[in-house]
Parts: C-alpha cells; sequence; structure tokens
C-alpha cells in the first residue's frame, strides 16, 4: 500500500491495531486509510490490520532484533531512526506488579517527528532576559503539541546564536533519542553547532553528569515526569544553569498540582512558562507566562 | 571394425571416469557435512556472544560472522544479512530465503535444515535470554547431526568412493 505523497507529509501518527482498520491523524483529524492508500472516514471500508502485519511491522522496526529494545519496550515506547516514537502495547504478563514481559504486541502507534526550522523564532526573544541570558522556560503541552519539535529548534538557535542570543554551549539530555534522533553517534537532527547530546540517558543521571563534567550553558531535556527528575532540575537550577525543558499538561496551574510540578513551582525553578496547543496545528503557541 | 571396437573402450573409459568421479563427488560432500556443521556451531556460539555481550542488531550481527566465518558457510550469513537490509525481509523469510539459496554451496540434509530453520522462526523475535535457549538448543542439535555425520564419513567416504569406480567397471563389461 502507498500513501499519496501529499498524505504523507501531512501525517503526524500512523495508528495500527491489530484486527482494526488502519487509521493517521493528521492536523484535521482522525482518518482511516483504504486499501488503495487513499484516507477515509468510514471505518468499514478500511484497510483491517491482521496480525501479520503486526509481527511484520514490529520485525522491521526492531531491525528483526526485539533483543535490542527489550528493556524500552517495557517502558511502552521505542524510537525509531529519525526520531519517530512508537508506542508499544500488547498483553503484560506481570509478577509482583511489575510488567515483565509484553507478549502479542498488537498496537502500535507511530508518531512522526518532524524537524521545523525556526520553529521556536517567535518564541526565542521571550526566553532571554535583557543581558541576553536563557531564562529557565517550561514547555507545557498534552501530547503532539509540537514540543519536542520546539526544544529542538531552541537547541539548534541557542547553539548557533541566533534570534538574539549569544552562542552557546547547550547540551541535550535525550532520554528517548526524540530530541536529536542519534544515529551511530551523530545526531540525525540539526541541533546547532555548539551542542552536545547525551543520547538515551536516563534524564536523572544526565542532568547531573552534564553539570558535573559537560559546563554547560543551558540544558535541555523532554518530558519531566517524575519527582526524581524534578529533583534533577532544581539541583542544574541550584547549579546556576538554565533549563529549558517540556512537561505534559494544559495550564502551569495543573502541573503544579503533581508531584514533579509542585517541587519544580516550590523551588521556583522556571521563570518563563510557555503553554503550546493544536488549535492552529501542532505548535500553536497559547501563552507565554513569565514567573519571576 | 577395429574402429568400433576402440570407441568401445574409449565410451567405456569415459563411463569409468564419470562414475568415479561422481563417487568421489558423493564421498567428498560425506566429508565436508561434518566440518561445515562444525564451522556453524562455532559461528552460532559467536551470534550468541553478539546478542548476549555485543549488544548487535542481528543484521550486523550476521555480517560479522560472514567476515569471520571461513569456507561456505560464511555466504549463509552474508545472503541473510544482505536479505534483512536491502529488502527489508523480516528474519525469518530472510533465513530460510538464504537457507535455500545455500542449497547451491553447503552439503546440509534436510535434517540439517530442519534446525536451521527452526532457528530462524525464532531469531531477533524474542528477549535476550531467550535468544539464548534457542541458540543453546540449535547448536547441541547440530552437535548431535554432526556426530552423526563423522560416524558417515567414516563409513560412507570410502564406500561411495570405491562404489563409484566398480560402477564403471561394471557398465564397461556390460557394454563392452
Amino acid at each position: 500500500m502507498n500513501l499519496a505523497k501529499d498524505v504523507q507529509d501531512s501525517i503526524l501518527e500512523v495508528r495500527i491495531r491489530q484486527g482494526r482498520p488502519l487509521s493517521v491523524v493528521n492536523s484535521k483529524g482522525i482518518f482511516f486509510v483504504s486499501p488503495a492508500g487513499r484516507l477515509t472516514v468510514s471505518a468499514q471500508t478500511a484497510y483491517k490490520v491482521s496480525w501479520e502485519d503486526c509481527r511484520m511491522t514490529l520485525q522491521l522496526m526492531t531491525r528483526s532484533s526485539l533483543y535490542m529494545v527489550q528493556d524500552q519496550l517495557l517502558s511502552g515506547f521505542i524510537t525509531l531512526p529519525g526520531g519517530h516514537r512508537v508506542g508499544i502495547s500488547g498483553t503484560a504478563f506481570v509478577e509482583a506488579g511489575d510488567a515483565l514481559n509484553i507478549r502479542h504486541m498488537a498496537q502500535f502507534n507511530i508518531r512522526v517527528a518532524r524537524e521545523v526550522i525556526d520553529a521556536a523564532q517567535d518564541l526565542l526573544p521571550s526566553l532571554l532576559d535583557e543581558q541576553g541570558r536563557v531564562r529557565s522556560t517550561l514547555i507545557i503541552s498534552p501530547p503532539g503539541c509540537g514540543k519536542t519539535t520546539l526544544i529542538r529548534d531552541i537547541a539548534r538557535q541557542l547553539s548557533k546564536g541566533q534570534g538574539g542570543a549569544c552562542r552557546h554551549n547547550v547540551v541535550v539530555v535525550d532520554e528517548r533519542s526524540e530530541i536529536a534522533a542519534v544515529r551511530r553517534g551523530e545526531p540525525q537532527m540539526d541541533l546547532g553547532p555548539a551542542t552536545d547530546v547525551l543520547d538515551g540517558y536516563p534524564k536523572v543521571s544526565g542532568l547531573m553528569l552534564a553539570i558535573r563534567a559537560l559546563a554547560p550553558d543551558v540544558l535541555i531535556t523532554d518530558e519531566l515526569g517524575t519527582r526524581e527528575e524534578a529533583q534533577a532540575v532544581v539541583e542544574a537550577m541550584t547549579a546556576g544553569i538554565p533549563i529549558v525543558a517540556t512537561i505534559h499538561g494544559n495550564s502551569w496551574e495543573k502541573v503544579r498540582l503533581r508531584p514533579a510540578g509542585a517541587l519544580l513551582a516550590d523551588f521556583k525553578v522556571f521563570q518563563c512558562v510557555v503553554i503550546l496547543s493544536r488549535r492552529n496545528g501542532p505548535g500553536t503557541l497559547e501563552q507565554i507566562k513569565r514567573l519571576d | 571394425m577395429i574402429g568400433l571396437i576402440a570407441l568401445r573402450w574409449i565410451l567405456g573409459l569415459v563411463v569409468m571416469v564419470c562414475t568415479g568421479l561422481m563417487g568421489r563427488i558423493l564421498a567428498g560432500s560425506v566429508r565436508e557435512r561434518p566440518r561445515q556443521l562444525a564451522v556453524l556451531q562455532a559461528s552460532l556460539a559467536r551470534m550468541e556472544t553478539s546478542i548476549c555481550h555485543g549488544m548487535m542488531f542481528l543484521p550486523e550481527a550476521l555480517e560479522e560472522l560472514a567476515g569471520v566465518t571461513p569456507g561456505p558457510v560464511r555466504y549463509l550469513f552474508l545472503e541473510a544479512a544482505h536479505l534483512l537490509v536491502q529488502e527489508e525481509l523480516p528474519m525469518a523469510l530472510a533465513w530460510r530465503r538464504a537457507i535455500l539459496a545455500a542449497r547451491g554451496y553447503l552439503v546440509f540434509t534436510r535434517d540439517d535444515e530442519r534446525v536451521l530453520l527452526m532457528l530462524g522462526n525464532s531469531l531477533g523475535i524474542s528477549p535476550r535470554d531467550d535468544q539464548i535457549r534457542h541458540l543453546t538448543a540449535a547448536k547441541s542439535q547440530l552437535a548431535r547431526l554432526e556426530a552423526e555425520a563423522r560416524e558417515k564419513e567414516q563409513h560412507l567416504a570410502r564406500l561411495y568412493h570405491a562404489l563409484g569406480w566398480a560402477a564403471g567397471v561394471i557398465l564397461i563389461l556390460i557394454l563392452i
């Protein structure tokens, strides 16, 4: 099945679910894919995903080497070359509350990563103070609103010294290999000439390593979630290094209700909060809020 | 009349050389099989290391094996790696096709192939521990087949060799 080029270019997500219609998400909503490769709103006429399709998909995505991603699979996702994240779920075999193994992997959510050069063009002046220093900034949005795309371009512009900023040594802690899409040691995305990437490092150890060993001017990381990660961000802040990070949510007030958000608020880590949505497509800038 | 007799003798000699060569080829394949099975086991042990400790993806592990495996067995790994990378086939299918292609240059029996095909159905689709179990099982089955092949080698290699020439002599006697 081949999708038309313009359809391919507009896809934000591909959803593959065994026994159910193949669907894609673009900026206009959820559509199904017909056997001829056309988008349709009818689930009845759409292509039904078979067991063999799922098996083949998994083998191609893991390069026939599932053992190489077995730890990632337990976290529920793998990252493909190019930084595309694939959420994978199936039947979990659980012992003592921990997911030990996942069998019958039959649901895949492929989120297409796109590099949007100058995506942070309008935002960047707000991230800099009067002396041109970077304000610690938290970018908040629900999934699929362009957080990763935005911080990727922030890294690139700060590293290149664009948008009124001087050139910065940027360190990106890229736990899920989505920001830089490192392949064999080299970022596939343009993060600028003065950016170090800690690829695959857990955020907590990656942030600590960056502070100790890489002397960054700015730290950038994606999707803060746990209190431990927030604690590591607090450590970075107390070390005097500005940090640009993202977190799921739709407002600072709601983020503050979560343990990680509460810790970040208590320590007044961030001077600026940016809210994104997909109201006018991914990356819609809803609000820039100064906290200092 | 003399010309006819000479022709018969020449044809007889040709037949004898042919049957003798057939005997040699059969004896050669009987001698070669245990060697190839031994090489294969060593290669699978290396693959186990690549998967368990080398943290290598299967296509790279196969390419590496092709680089270090001696003799024609290397082409089995080379072909499988090529089909995985260039044709983007899943491992089971790539391995099956590589085994079928190997019939041209390896002397494996259907029993040997069955062990390899079973391994191919498991390679790359399960966690590391499970991969090691499948490789260990395949190696022990191949070791048993190698032991059988060595026994056969001792009996059959000389027999095929002798039978080839004997068949030639008998055919000459019948023809002349």
